[in-house]
């Protein structure tokens, strides 16, 4: 898609708004998430939190197309969308990524930059790789984002964890993802290497990327959502700006044991968010 | 441990060496059999006055080249983290079907299309099953070597398949090219075309990428399944051809031609270093493995060792393979 890296993704054409309206997903006679309507400001981060089996993982699969909604539907920038797949939510700007499945352990950096989308010249049928333009375009876009990574030509199983998620996150934003969707970007890092992310996800919210993350550490939530999307049962129980909010209510909101309601005056209730 | 070894003075030297050996591991696990493979030639070098002479050169090239071109294929398949062992029985089929076309005066041409149609078919096969019946492949090859080695035996009725016809392609086993036995620069040239593909070509690029994280090549949009039917077919396909190149070598064709292949093919992909478990290996080694195998074989019969003795040193020289394969984790 985008074959210039050179030149710095203008934040006004990636800022992307994104919503779900009335996802509904049954494994055999269970609901594993009802009536789910939520929106997503472009350039918001916003967290999904919950416990096991509350939906966050069949929500966000559903999300990036790798799994198809019963009922309900999916807007991108005002557009109706149905994805039948993963290449169908990457077309439409939705990347996910996840630190264990994203990258190809003997490849190197800049082949897993470029991994699908390999930059080639043609000769006839015959299409060959343009190696050292990659590797040049891997180190720029990589610089852009400032992620570090010892050398484009390192195998990726080198890398500690978060140069992994920054590498995967920079091939995302590098393919043209306007919506990035993390699952769990900070577990089994090391404090530096979380700061590395946060500060990350920082200076995508500031280019307009619109943000999900799932995780199940309330500390990282805290740290790097702008606004906490708390689910139970399959169902959407609360959407809190993540400024207006505390530990304590989201872990009330989680467990779903009602807590002293003192903070009516930034709550908002599900359907209006969805709104 | 760091902490330890930085508390003895000099103890940064054995951080280095730890280093350094794990470099060396690393070299030897992935290119040390062609330290044997030095050494043995230069022990046979010595130990005959035959092994290095431009005669045995090209005799041991020759035999390494038929299976060497299967080994193509078969490295492929292991590169996407898949086994294919149904290439000896390919061999034989489309060895047989083309030579009893060949013998019944069709145009060896049309003869070699027919092998390597049959075993494209059959690689075909093979790639569906793993595909959408989600057998795994080396049970699925094991499946079409029984049925296509039964179909090979059914078609011969057990004799063997010869005419002056052959004659037609003794060219490909006996003819040269400047002196270079023919099959050995079709293995060569394969080998240099194999080579291109696998290192500079998106293709190449997909290919390795599937067999590290097929997961991961799958949400990267790469056609993870697409790809798998395509390298199952090649290799069969490579595999139909080698059954072609043999009947050539041998002057006739019998149902029971490919069942040498099984090993030699095998031993050769993983000793290159190609790792059953995908992702990784190189072409090149296949083919230097190859001729190390024959290497073997020619270097045990001009010392005169028993016959029955080489396949136990072949067995040997696998597990060693593995073994050295092992110590890269």
């Amino acid at each position: 898609m985008s074959n210039h890296p050179q030149t710095a993704p203008d934040p006004a054409a990636s800022a992307a708004s994104f919503a779900a309206h009335g996802l509904w997903k049954h494994y055999g006679g269970v609901a594993a998430v009802r009536d789910v309507s939520i929106d997503f400001p472009a350039g918001s981060v916003t967290a999904i939190v919950g416990d096991n089996g509350a939906g966050k993982s069949t929500l966000i699969k559903m999300l990036c197309g790798a799994i198809q909604p019963d009922r309900g539907h999916i807007v991108v920038n005002g557009v109706e969308q149905r994805f039948t797949t993963p290449a169908a939510a990457r077309q439409a700007g939705i990347a996910t990524v996840y630190q264990d499945l994203a990258l190809a352990d003997h490849r190197n950096v800049a082949e897993n930059l470029f991994l699908g989308r390999e930059l080639v010249r043609s000769f006839g049928p015959v299409k060959v790789l343009r190696r050292a333009d990659m590797r040049r375009d891997a180190i720029a876009a990589l610089a852009d984002l400032k992620i570090q990574v010892p050398d484009v030509r390192r195998e990726a199983r080198t890398l500690s964890g978060g140069q992994r998620q920054g590498v995967a996150i920079a091939r995302a934003v590098h393919q043209g993802a306007s919506i990035l969707v993390m699952d769990e970007p900070m577990a089994a890092l090391g404090l530096q290497e979380q700061g590395r992310v946060i500060g990350l996800v920082e200076r995508l919210a500031e280019r307009g990327l619109t943000q999900l993350i799932v995780s199940h550490n309330l500390d990282h939530v805290f740290r790097l959502s702008t606004r906490i999307v708390v689910m139970r049962l399959g169902q959407l129980v609360a959407v809190r700006d993540t400024a207006d909010t505390d530990r304590s209510e989201v872990l009330h909101l989680i467990s779903g044991i009602e807590p002293a309601r003192a903070r009516s005056g930034a709550t908002r209730e599900p359907g209006e968010a969805a709104q | 441990m760091s902490a330890e070894t930085t508390a003895v003075p000099g103890g940064e030297g054995l951080a280095d060496r730890t280093v350094r050996w794990a470099k060396i591991s690393e070299f030897l696990a992935r290119e040390g059999f062609i330290i044997i493979f030095f050494a043995w030639a230069v022990y046979l070098t010595i130990a005959t006055d035959t092994f290095l002479t431009e005669g045995n050169v090209l005799i041991l090239l020759r035999q390494a080249a038929i299976f060497a071109i299967i080994g193509i294929g078969t490295t492929m398949v292991a590169i996407l983290g898949e086994l294919d062992i149904s290439f000896g029985a390919i061999l034989s089929l489309a060895g047989c079907v083309a030579a009893a076309w060949i013998v019944g005066g069709h145009h060896p041409l049309l003869a070699a299309a027919i092998a390597v149609a049959i075993g494209g078919s059959v690689g075909l096969v093979n790639g569906l099953l793993v595909n959408h019946i989600r057998i795994p492949s080396v049970v699925a090859t094991l499946g079409t070597l029984g049925v296509v080695e039964g179909l090979a035996m059914m078609y011969t009725r057990g004799s063997s398949i010869f005419g002056d016809g052959l004659d037609r392609i003794a060219w490909l086993a006996r003819g040269d090219v400047l002196g270079v036995p023919s099959s050995v620069v079709i293995a060569f040239g394969m080998y240099l075309v194999g080579w291109a593909v696998t290192t500079r070509t998106p293709f190449g690029a997909h290919l390795y990428a599937t067999g590290d994280n097929r997961e991961a090549a799958y949400r990267a949009g790469i056609p993870v399944q697409r790809l798998r039917l395509i390298v199952f077919v090649l290799a069969g396909a490579l595999a139909g051809l080698a059954g072609l190149m043999q009947v050539a070598r041998i002057g006739r064709a019998q149902s029971s031609m490919g069942a040498d292949a099984l090993f030699p093919v095998l031993t050769a992909v993983i000793l290159g270093g190609v790792s059953i478990s995908g992702g990784r290996g190189r072409l090149v080694n296949t083919l230097v493995a190859s001729v190390f195998l024959a290497s073997i074989t020619n270097g045990l019969i001009l010392l005169g060792v028993d016959s029955q003795v080489q396949r136990v040193v072949q067995g040997a020289v696998l597990i060693v393979a593995v073994s050295l394969d092992r110590l890269r984790r």
